[in-house]
């Protein structure tokens, strides 16, 4: 006995691989923990994307039973199709994690909670009905049916209303497009999906170092086009400028050819660039100061010299308001530090002037929006199977200025 | 909000008084008479979550920290992750080591320095090869029950960006006029470091913590007796809780009192019977 208790005194001198780590801690938790389908009721299925699948659902317990709500469930970064075991959450995950658990303003979408289960993470928001992808997609087929400039007043106001709650935490949202921005039933605008969001105060290396590709191409501003290392959150006005002239015309102002990421080298995005050159003429150091020190710079002598053409480009979609130009001018400016902050803009005359903004965006319009497609025989939110249904390659197709992470 | 420390997770989720953490602590030591390990008595091996194991704990972070080469600021946020889990988890639930590593891999993420798995466990494994698997999976898991034992509120509010403000702003103020010496500031910075080992952080906001630095800097070490005064004077005028000013440097001081008898060997002796103990119930 007393040899025995000198051994397990004596250490060995390498851990094996099933060395106590939380036997007794994980036996407490899971025994206590309730699962995410005790609480919820899964409806169908909507969307899938990098980051993993969303689905529908709605509460089971008696005060929530008829609220709907979004559950995302995290892709693991995994090579098996098959979960079977962990293998660290990515950095992806832990920002739009940690981010959302602080945020609360009303035009960013409202996490309810998050359940970490059986190696798996599922995100619970609030449901939002509509996106303004979904939205300029019908009013653009079959045929082209300008959105009212009430309801597109207004959606825009409550865009920068959430962007600069963001921008005042500190947060560069870095994907804002309109597939990204939920409407709700109730006519609010939610901005979504902050899986590229991060902080921007107390960096410890430049938000380049962490990723080197942000915002989906056709919204991507012209500084990071450029190649710019130290970024600000103007990048995010650049793309409420996109938006706003996409919700004007019914389709995507820059609308680029993306070249293809070469694993050794990020390639310049030529067509990109070329397609805001052509509308808002060539860039020059008199309107853009810092021009020169962009690690791009020297491509720019590769474009024709095109002429400022925005108002003829504002004109030719139909556009009539001069504050409505002039403010889609402020932010798509070449140089952000001229750009308009989302603060500044909020305070814009456009939106001062008749007709007024209204709180539901939908308030005077008539028009019946299609409410989100749901595939409702995929409800198996425990399948660990990565492969896509249907719905989710169409969407994919349509909003296919495809977004770009690391893994 | 994440911009400001009053409308925080930190503030609203993660801060408590006294008696909260007593009674948080009591419900641990009552899981712990329950805990069984067959064929040996856990209650026999003398470890206790107190003032010399904090001190031990905060020793093995900053060894593995330095291994890594990381920024202070992600230690400490580390050092936060592990305060709160240890409030609500007991250390005979958990292999210390690994919740070490674990801690310092989900800070490195949060702070923006993300460090491969396989890194961190390596060089965990090179300063505890007893006690660390060679398995990504271990520590892989042990992120998952420690993100969701914090509730996934992992925004951690720092007192350094409030020192710095308080010095390069509120101090210059004509009023006051209180130059900070490069020294004096290095020893609040050590003073802030030192504090995640004490319940500072779970208890008072990061500010006090700042102010109750430069005062214990200037009461020990500064030469200029004028200028504590002035720094009382500007301590009489700012809004700032007093009474949390003084219990954090009575914290403080309690802690440095312990770390002169501190006795890590006896305490490294402990820590391992009760893991192998431990693991050899596992098996």
């Amino acid at each position: 006995m007393n040899r025995l208790y000198n051994q397990t005194q004596q250490p060995m001198r390498m851990a094996s691989n099933d060395f106590f780590s939380i036997g007794p801690y994980r036996k407490r938790k899971d025994q206590s923990r309730e699962s995410v389908l005790d609480k919820y009721t899964i409806l169908g299925y909507i969307a899938s994307g990098t980051y993993g699948k969303v689905f529908k659902a709605s509460g089971k317990s008696k005060d929530n039973q008829k609220q709907f709500y979004a559950i995302k469930k995290f892709k693991i970064d995994s090579k098996d199709s098959e979960i079977t075991h962990y293998t660290g959450i990515s950095q992806s995950a832990i920002r739009e994690i940690s981010l959302c658990k602080e945020l609360k303003n009303e035009n960013v979408i409202n996490l309810t909670e998050i359940v970490l289960e059986n190696k798996c993470i599922y995100m619970i928001s609030e449901f939002a009905e509509y996106d303004l992808l979904q939205i300029i997609h019908h009013h653009s087929h079959p045929d082209l049916k300008p959105i009212n400039e009430q309801m597109l007043k207004s959606i825009l106001f409550q865009i920068l209303q959430g962007l600069n709650y963001l921008h005042e935490n500190w947060i560069i949202h870095r994907d804002l497009k309109p597939a990204n921005i939920m409407v709700t039933s109730e006519g609010i605008v939610k901005i979504g999906d902050l899986g590229l969001a991060r902080k921007f105060n107390n960096l410890l290396q430049t938000l380049y170092t962490g990723d080197k590709v942000v915002v989906t191409i056709w919204y991507r501003s012209p500084e990071l086009l450029l190649g710019a290392r130290h970024y600000t959150p103007a990048i995010d006005l650049w793309a409420v400028g996109c938006i706003l002239a996409e919700l004007l015309s019914l389709r995507p102002i820059f609308k680029g050819e993306e070249a293809k990421i070469d694993k050794k080298q990020l390639p310049f995005q030529e067509n990109q660039l070329l397609k805001i050159i052509e509308i808002l003429g060539t860039p020059n150091v008199h309107s853009w100061k810092s021009l020169k020190d962009y690690p791009e710079y020297h491509q720019l002598s590769k474009f024709n010299i095109f002429p400022p053409n925005l108002s003829a480009w504002f004109h030719s979609m139909g556009g009539q308001n001069k504050n409505c130009l002039g403010l889609l001018s402020n932010l798509l400016q070449y140089d952000p530090a001229d750009r308009l902050s989302a603060n500044n803009a909020l305070s814009h005359e456009w939106f001062s002037e008749s007709p007024a903004i209204t709180k539901n965006v939908f308030k005077n319009t008539k028009v019946k929006y299609p409410i989100r497609k749901i595939q409702k025989d995929d409800v198996n939110l425990l399948n660990q199977s990565q492969q896509y249904s249907n719905i989710g390659q169409k969407r994919a197709i349509q909003d296919d200025g495809s977004r770009k992470r690391r893994a | 909000m994440s911009a400001s420390y009053w409308s925080s997770s930190q503030r609203l989720h993660w801060q408590f008084t006294r008696n909260e953490l007593n009674e948080y602590r009591e419900q641990i030591q009552a899981l712990e008479k329950n805990l069984n390990v067959p064929g040996s008595d856990l209650s026999r091996i003398n470890i206790k979550y107190d003032t010399n194991m904090r001190i031990y704990l905060h020793n093995l972070m900053h060894k593995l920290g330095r291994k890594l080469v990381l920024r202070q600021v992600i230690l400490s946020t580390a050092e936060v992750f592990m305060t709160r889990f240890l409030l609500k988890v007991s250390i005979k639930e958990v292999n210390i080591y690994l919740l070490v590593a674990t801690c310092i891999y989900v800070a490195c993420k949060m702070e923006e320095c993300p460090q491969h798995i396989r890194n961190l466990v390596s060089e965990a494994r090179n300063c505890w090869p007893e006690f660390i698997p060679n398995d990504l999976t271990k520590l892989a898991e042990f992120e998952f029950y420690l993100i969701e034992e914090l509730d996934c509120f992992l925004l951690v509010h720092h007192p350094y960006n409030s020192l710095i403000s308080i010095v390069k702003d509120v101090l210059k103020d004509p009023r006051y006029n209180i130059a900070i010496t490069t020294d004096e500031l290095q020893t609040c910075w050590s003073i802030i470091n030192d504090s995640y080992i004490t319940d500072m952080h779970l208890l008072f906001p990061p500010h006090i913590v700042a102010i109750t630095s430069l005062y214990m800097t200037l009461v020990t070490f500064s030469k200029d007796s004028k200028k504590l005064q002035t720094f009382v004077k500007f301590l009489a005028h700012c809004k700032v809780d007093l009474d949390e000013i003084i219990e954090s440097t009575q914290e403080l001081l309690t802690l440095y009192e312990y770390w002169n008898s501190y006795d890590e060997l006896s305490l490294r002796k402990a820590v391992h019977r009760l893991l192998l103990t431990l693991n050899n119930s596992n098996q």
